[in-house]
């Protein structure tokens, strides 16, 4: 009998790993397999080029809520624990 | 227990970048009772986890108390690091176990907004389906990636994080890590102007 082996598409893994090669935190073999895919792969290059807009859509969104005062903060963590 | 030293205010904004060698002798002195490194942390990594508890809790009025309570346990386990991972990722994963169970503690699902929905019978019944601005579509926060999706992609994007390393802190395989970063890209790709769902 023979067992068919189903690989996963090469674009999805590809796209799968490139928030990570954008930010060159792949590991050797993931790193390898991107840049070979994308030196032949117009559309997933596309995909490469959003990945600043997408960062820069997260930032939006996290810069839109303020974060509390560190001073408030450490000075709440002192008097919370003054004594014990 | 707090009260070891009387520390000198360390300057107020701290450079956001340190080197890893910088953190883990940070917490060495911690681990070792300095009251003043361990401030240097707690300002280092205040914006940070802030951001972070704010984006896996959704309540901003938690953060604070989940923030410090993170940072008492740095204070006080600082001697058990052992350097195996990075100092963020040991002070993300401590930050992500207190909001995991501060929203079990307020049986909510974790990246569900608004509290518990009403019992089936007591809601509302909708006359037609409700369609959304397009203004609407393009606010970052109008549609939220759910499950662990949030946590993946806001250590991802926002702080800059492998996937190893986010496999540790929300503690569930490398694959997992990356197969949800997939799908929430995806959600998140479809934000941007110009895409299909625009003209749909």
């Amino acid at each position: 009998m023979t067992i068919v082996r189903l690989e996963p598409d090469p674009h999805t893994a590809a796209q799968t790993l490139l928030p990570w090669y954008a930010t060159q935190r792949l590991d050797a073999d993931d790193l390898a397999f991107v840049e070979a895919h994308l030196a032949g792969c117009a559309s997933c290059r596309a995909e490469l080029a959003v990945e600043a807009q997408l960062r820069a859509l997260q930032a939006q969104a996290s810069d839109a809520r303020p974060v509390g005062d560190a001073d408030h903060g450490w000075n709440a963590l002192r008097r919370a624990h003054r004594g014990r | 227990m707090l009260r070891r030293h009387n520390p000198t205010r360390e300057p107020g904004k701290l450079a956001s970048r340190t080197t890893e060698d910088e953190e883990v002798r940070l917490i060495g002195r911690t681990a070792g009772g300095e009251l003043r490194a361990f401030e240097t942390l707690y300002r280092l990594y205040h914006p940070r986890i802030s951001r972070f508890l704010e984006r896996v809790t959704r309540r901003p009025t938690l953060v604070e108390e989940l923030l410090n309570d993170t940072m008492l346990v740095v204070w006080r386990r600082a001697d058990s690091y052992n350097g195996l991972s990075k100092v963020s990722t040991w002070i993300f994963a401590i930050a992500y176990r207190k909001a995991l169970k501060a929203l079990k503690q307020l049986d909510e699902p974790v990246g569900r907004r608004g509290g518990r929905r009403a019992p089936v019978a007591r809601r509302r019944p909708r006359a037609k389906p409700r369609l959304r601005p397009v203004a609407r579509r393009a606010d970052p926060r109008a549609r939220r990636p759910v499950g662990g999706a949030p946590r993946v992609i806001a250590l991802t994007y926002f702080h800059d994080m492998g996937y190893q390393e986010i496999s540790e802190i929300v503690d569930c395989p490398v694959d997992t890590v990356k197969t949800r970063a997939f799908h929430a890209r995806r959600r998140l790709r479809a934000l941007l102007p110009g895409t299909l769902e625009d003209w749909l």
